[in-house]
């Protein structure tokens, strides 16, 4: 009788497994045989309802042109989530049919071929112009003739202002700084420290940063002319001379000035709590409800020159989904020029014709032309997107990780911390 | 007794004497068959969900596995080598064993400690029972949450501490001080449940028993020692039982607090596997990991099973 | 404890207990009032420092932002239905096998306790992979399905089939064997006379199954898809703005949002759940 027992949970665990591992291999692409109108599942990370919005009329207009499907929904979960969610449903073969993805994945998830490329159906749709896609944003997400993703925001990341207490200090206005073109780090910091010292209150907030998301310590990196690895994904960096002093300037920011929050130390700029921040163009809508005069500025020039960080997010589909044909088509339309002229209303575009401080200026409603201007002149002129390791999952939980033990301790000996940071990565780069 | 005499005669029955094969097959499901009807939707549903599931990791864990790719190479025990000879395993496989052992046994005595103070027929103790039991009611999530409030870097922790004239502690940057602050907030999250279960056990001792030590001259901690441990330690010896084995999958406090860092100083094996899967993708070590997470579970649970007879007095199996 | 004359030394030692039950209760009640203060200050304030315990403007605007966000009151019941669900299907499976493993014992009944209590040890992190494909393949995605089905076979059941079995360990052979020689059938001795003695048992396994159904995260984040499906816990983490951040006094609102029912629930079945809990529990 066990013998029995045994036996059959084997034979059902092995069905099971084969089962399993059938999965991958198995169906993906076509439309199918049947003509069914089909469903698409888009996946997101936006939380704001009037965006959402925005996409459900989009795909609704979609449906209605395009007979073979029935429904687009989109679902919308945080960034974190949807990096957790994709490899998951990846790994089970039931990705969704299309998603935003951060410029970050780009190679990871192009090398694995887990992307459909849009090219022929960008090219086939009629109106789409795809000679209107800036080529050097469409860089990170294209091999050759193939195009894995379309751009669709852009955002700099860039420096906001708390000007009551610029004023307060007796301080010069950042803006006023930038035309002069003395506007640094060195800069930057004599004035926080002074605000500090005053009022009490934070200098700069790295939004998001957390010590955690070594990302949106980039503005600061790329003014001393840092980056963490060479073109090719292949050899550390991190601990080049640039690096040390980009480090370097923040360890002292933290701990010896102490204008910037201490790892686990959370604060808020929008309400008030702090001089200055750095974060998204994006963001901007939360100026809205600020109770002090505020203004933006690019970040800060520094040894290595005037280095403006933009991140990037594209619509990709994925070829282990079922509508592999439809999803392509769906892309296709969410990034046609009407509808990106639409969601410039919040994303930054990728398109030559929408570039201009007007469209921006549509898609940053607190701000003006005026203001927007120099972010922009200094997004075409020195922007540079977010590095792209060919294992981004991977060397972006080292990175992370070996930055936390090594450097961001209050007594980290800089030089040394980067070496050790660059022997924890170094394995999960490309060379 | 009927079925269990039944049992017996089938026991030895198919021990292999003369009986026909027929007839003994017949009688052994007469005997067993209500006791396997019973027993069988939650076995089946273990079997599906759980001993399937669980090979499926087994086999996963000797796999190379590109999730976004989809493509499984078969690399025999290489995830467990890349693993064991890293310089992450050591320091998780510590903190586990250190988060688990101090957990445990903090709960037990934890709990134990705030059921006999509350046991006492004391006015308003139904006030304090709520309070103890309120924080189990909001979410791992949410109390992580509001800890982290209260411990952070100039926190409300930090405020009160600041009255001592003591200087600001790094709460959540240092490794042992650490873990003991994420044991201290898992602990008043989810003691809760335990006081209950201890509170239940408590009301259970025979309190005539209790009344005869003490007209006997015992005082309160001989008769603690020899009327009502004795008495409570089945339930004791569960609830610890199973605070073990919830202290092995500990997550959403670590997540949240401290991330597990700095570095990998307050991981454990259970955050570490997340980590690996969802933050790495490299679902082949996570499900390596989650091997040996399973083996340590297996090992300290059967330990403690085996020595349950000299632990808990009247187990009467 | 009949009644005695309160001495000194009694006096003393209820002092001491209520003085000991007061610091132990705002260690346990400090956090949730912090976070009822909080749900109502701005995120300014709930940084500020040093902080202030209660807010110089109330913001109410945060608890009608939790409903504009999220379909708040949706999602609470999702995870109330859930629950209720879980607590039934665990109280059913989990009696029958704890009875089986306790009274009835089949043969080779003590190697399946031993696999069965093998359940209780695998990590939901370890098998999600796995158990993600199964649930796919059955087209059980964005429903309540696994939470129901899993939770309960994985995680509740078996633990409440350990905790059930030692329950009718504790009860004596010979109720059985006297209602059997009155002609009762194995049926009605397990459902009418054991199973009413195990009542505390019972409501042990109803909190602990419950409260487990109740702060599942990673599972309902896996498997649910429509936030209209989502429950209290994933909900909570949804606070979140790309670009603002987290949305402190919001989540804190929702967090005390999805407390107070449970509170108040809580404190008027206070009585029956710990009486639960104990009714009956003394030996005869």
């Amino acid at each position: 009788m066990r013998r029995r027992i045994i036996g059959a949970t084997a034979l059902v665990a092995t069905a099971a497994l084969v089962a399993g591992c059938a999965g991958p291999s198995g169906s993906s692409g076509g439309e199918g045989s049947s003509g069914e109108p089909v469903e698409l599942r888009f996946l997101l990370w936006a939380t704001n309802p009037d965006q959402l919005a925005l996409f459900d009329e989009l795909g609704e207009e979609f449906v209605a042109e395009n007979d073979d499907v029935s429904k687009v929904t989109f679902e919308s979960v945080t960034l974190s989530d949807l990096n957790t969610l994709l490899p998951t449903w990846l790994a089970s073969n039931s990705p969704p049919d299309a998603s935003w993805l951060p410029v970050e994945s780009s190679i990871e998830y192009m090398n694995a071929d887990a992307l459909v490329d849009l090219n022929p159906t960008l090219k086939d749709v009629e109106g789409y112009d795809y000679d209107d896609l800036a080529d050097r944003m469409q860089e990170p997400w294209r091999d050759g003739d193939a195009q894995f993703g379309v751009p669709f925001s852009n955002g700099p990341l860039i420096m906001y202002y708390n000007k009551d207490l610029f004023d307060q200090s007796g301080l010069e206005d950042p803006s006023a700084a930038v035309e002069a073109g003395t506007w640094d780090w060195d800069l930057l910091r004599e004035d926080l420290q002074k605000i500090s010292a005053d009022s009490g209150k934070t200098g700069l907030i790295f939004d998001a940063f957390e010590f955690k998301n070594w990302v949106r310590m980039l503005p600061l990196i790329r003014a001393y002319g840092g980056t963490p690895w060479d073109e090719n994904g292949e050899e550390c960096l991190m601990d080049s001379s640039e690096m040390e002093a980009a480090y370097s300037a923040l360890h002292e920011m933290v701990y010896d000035e102490k204008i910037t929050p201490r790892p686990g130390q959370q604060a808020d700029f929008w309400g008030g709590g702090a001089a200055t921040t750095i974060a998204y163009l994006g963001s901007n809508g939360l100026l809205a409800d600020v109770d002090f005069e505020y203004g933006v500025v690019p970040t800060p020039a520094g040894p290595g020159g005037a280095g403006q960080h933009v991140g990037q997010s594209a619509m990709v589909a994925y070829s282990a989904g079922k509508h592999t044909d439809a999803a392509a088509r769906l892309v296709a339309y969410l990034t046609n020029p009407e509808s990106m002229r639409k969601l410039s209303a919040y994303y930054p575009p990728s398109r030559t014709s929408l570039l201009n401080a007007e469209t921006m200026e549509e898609s940053a409603p607190v701000l003006d032309a005026a203001q927007l201007e120099p972010i922009l002149t200094a997004v075409l002129e020195n922007g540079t997107f977010t590095p792209v390791a060919p294992n981004n999952a991977e060397t972006t939980a080292a990175l992370n990780a070996a930055l936390d033990q090594f450097v961001y301790g209050e007594d980290a000996d800089i030089p040394a911390a980067l070496q050790q940071v660059c022997a924890a990565i170094q394995p999960t780069l490309g060379g | 007794m009927a079925i269990l005499a039944q049992n017996r005669a089938v026991g030895t029955g198919t021990g292999g004497d003369k009986t026909p094969p027929v007839p003994a097959v017949r009688r052994f499901f007469r005997a067993n068959a209500f006791g396997y009807a019973l027993i069988a939707p939650q076995l089946i549903g273990f079997a599906i969900f759980g001993l399937v599931t669980t090979v499926q990791s087994i086999w996963l864990s000797l796999n190379s596995i590109n999730a976004l790719s989809g493509v499984t190479t078969f690399v025999g025990l290489e995830n467990y080598v890349n693993l064991i000879t890293g310089d992450r395993f050591p320091l998780v496989f510590t903190n586990t064993v250190f988060f688990v052992a101090a957990f445990s046994l903090l709960n037990i005595a934890v709990a134990m400690g705030i059921a006999l103070l509350l046991n006492n027929r004391l006015r308003g103790v139904n006030i304090f029972r709520a309070a103890v039991f309120i924080p189990a009611l909001v979410t791992m999530v949410a109390w992580a949450l509001v800890s982290r409030f209260i411990l952070q870097p100039e926190g409300l922790l930090d405020f009160l501490v600041s009255f001592t004239g003591a200087e600001e502690t790094p709460w959540l940057r240092s490794r042992w001080l650490t873990l003991t602050v994420i044991i201290f907030v898992q602990l008043t999250k989810n003691v809760g449940i335990n006081v209950l279960l201890c509170l239940a056990g408590l009301q259970a001792v025979d309190r005539e028993l209790l009344e005869a030590a003490e007209t006997d001259g015992a005082g309160w901690w001989a008769r603690f020692r020899h009327v009502t441990i004795p008495q409570v330690s089945p339930t004791l010896f569960m609830v610890f039982l199973l605070t073990v084995v919830a202290s092995f999958k500990v997550f959403e406090v670590i997540l949240i607090l401290t991330n597990g860092g700095p570095g990998y100083e307050t991981n454990v094996l259970s955050f570490m596997i997340y980590d690996e899967a969802f933050r790495r993708h490299d679902f082949g070590e996570a499900s390596a990991l989650a091997v040996i997470l399973l083996l340590m579970i297996i090992v300290v649970s059967s330990v403690l099973w085996a020595i349950r007879k000299k632990l808990v007095y009247a187990e009467n199996d | 404890m009949t009644k005695r004359r309160t001495t000194p030394r009694v006096r003393i030692g209820r002092g001491v207990n209520y003085l000991t039950l007061i610091v132990i209760s705002c260690v346990f009640l400090g956090p949730i009032l912090w976070m009822v203060l909080g749900s109502v200050k701005s995120d300014a304030e709930i940084l500020s420092y040093p902080p202030t315990l209660f807010p110089s403007e109330f913001k109410w605007s945060n608890y009608a932002q939790v409903f504009e966000l999220q379909p708040f009151a949706r999602q609470f019941f999702n995870s109330v239905f859930v629950m209720a669900l879980v607590c039934a299907l665990t109280v059913i499976v989990s009696a029958c096998a704890g009875y089986a493993f306790a009274r009835v014992k089949p043969l080779g009944s003590s190697i399946l306790f031993l696999v069965l209590l093998s359940a209780t040890f695998i990590p939901p992190e370890a098998t999600i992979v796995p158990l993600f494909q199964l649930v796919t393949s059955l087209g059980w995605i964005d429903t309540y399905y696994p939470l129901v089905i899993i939770t309960v076979f994985l995680h509740s059941a078996p633990i409440a089939t350990f905790i059930l079995r030692q329950a009718y360990l504790g009860l004596p052979k010979e109720l059985g064997e006297s209602a059997r020689l009155d002609g009762a059938s194995d049926l009605r001795i397990f459902l009418t006379i054991y199973t009413p003695l195990v009542r505390p048992s019972l409501a042990a396994v109803v909190v602990l199954a419950g409260w487990h159904s109740w702060s599942q995260y990673l599972e309902p984040l896996i498997y649910l898809r429509d936030t209209e499906m989502f429950t209290v816990p994933l909900a909570l983490t949804q606070f979140y703005d790309p670009f603002a951040g987290p949305m402190w006094g919001i989540q804190m609102a929702a967090t005390t949002l999805s407390v107070l029912p449970v509170l108040i629930l809580f404190l008027f079945a206070q009585r029956h759940v710990i009486s639960g809990l104990t009714a009956g529990a003394v030996k005869s």
